[in-house]
């Protein structure tokens, strides 16, 4: 009984996080801001969803399988962020116009504008 | 009667396949209408992400281990097609 | 004769680290996700980083990428500096002692 409790915590707090994840990209204002909802969160809940199926299955195949995809998850995911942001600006996707600094731009030249114009459209989905 | 908790009780399982399924909505959201292509990107990342999840919690639901290889190999797959559009975008751009 | 990646026990103490700034940065993330209005300030910053073997610059990345606000952008080509997309950067300097002094420290002691 209080196995399957940790099971029923595990599972709906990474439904939680993973839910977290998609209201962030549809929240947040610019690519770069978007990564960070869309790499944590997802990751995270993948996480608690397998810590779930452990408790639930309790066998060695669970534990190795999940082991294996946490492991891959948690190696893949940074690279993935990684690439994403840095094609993202390469290609003079527009940065959120409330950006403090970007010393990237400074240093690359390209991406050097901060456009401003649709940022309502934007804010208030 | 008090309800049996030796067993994992449904309506966990569903709520989280429910939960699941709105996020998997809003992405497709972000998928249709994000202004770049990158956003897009970001979206369809966080789409087989979620299918992971979802994937993982069906095993739960239905009590099936084997279903937990299916999840295995969408983590293996999903890396190599985000780093695949990246960098088709970033040949684009060096074109 | 061929050395290890990492010493066991170091490396177990990382994992507890890692797992914490992972809750915490989730948390974070839950906050600023939530909260009705916008409280996020970004920013690009670029910092100066001592590692330099392969594996400490894959650790590095992949521990600033999952700890709270900070995602790892771009690493330049002579790999001295690295460019982070932070989300509370209201003063760069302390931003940027924030990830050298809690971070990197970390990594350099536990990767070689």
């Amino acid at each position: 009984m209080i196995n399957n409790l940790i099971v029923a915590i595990f599972v709906l707090a990474g439904a939680f996080f993973s839910l977290l994840a998609a209201v962030g990209v549809i929240r947040f204002p610019d690519v770069y801001t978007r990564m960070h909802a869309a790499t944590k969160a997802p990751a995270f809940g993948i996480l608690l969803f397998l810590i779930a199926a452990v408790f639930f299955f309790a066998d060695f195949y669970t534990s190795v399988i999940s082991l294996m995809i946490v492991v891959f998850i948690f190696l893949t995911a940074p690279v993935a962020s990684h690439i994403i942001s840095r094609v993202a600006h390469l290609l003079n996707t527009e940065i959120w116009s409330k950006t403090k600094i970007d010393e990237l731009a400074n240093d690359t030249g390209i991406n050097k504008s901060v456009p401003s114009s649709d940022l309502p459209a934007t804010m208030n989905d | 009667m008090m309800t049996d908790y030796s067993v994992l009780p449904d309506w966990v399982s569903i709520t989280a396949l429910t939960m699941l399924s709105a996020a998997m909505l809003l992405a497709l959201y972000r998928l249709a209408k994000g202004p770049s292509l990158p956003d897009r990107i970001v979206a369809l990342d966080l789409i087989a992400s979620l299918s992971i999840g979802f994937t993982v919690v069906f095993a739960i639901y239905t009590g099936q281990v084997r279903y937990l290889d299916i999840a295995a190999i969408v983590a293996l797959v999903i890396f190599i097609g985000t780093v695949a559009y990246a960098t088709y975008l970033k040949k684009k751009y060096y074109d | 004769m061929k050395k290890m990646l990492v010493n066991i026990p170091d490396f177990f103490i990382f994992l507890l680290f890692y797992v914490r700034e992972m809750v915490k940065a989730n948390l974070f993330l839950a906050r600023d996700i939530l909260s009705p209005k916008m409280r996020i300030s970004p920013g690009i910053v670029k910092i100066n980083i001592r590692a330099n073997s392969d594996n400490q610059i894959l650790a590095l990345f992949n521990l600033i990428t999952m700890t709270p606000g900070s995602v790892c952008m771009d690493i330049s080509d002579d790999r001295k500096s690295i460019y982070v997309h932070g989300m509370y950067v209201n003063d760069r300097d302390s931003f940027e002692s924030e990830i050298k002094e809690g971070i990197e420290k970390k990594v350099m002691e536990v990767f070689e």
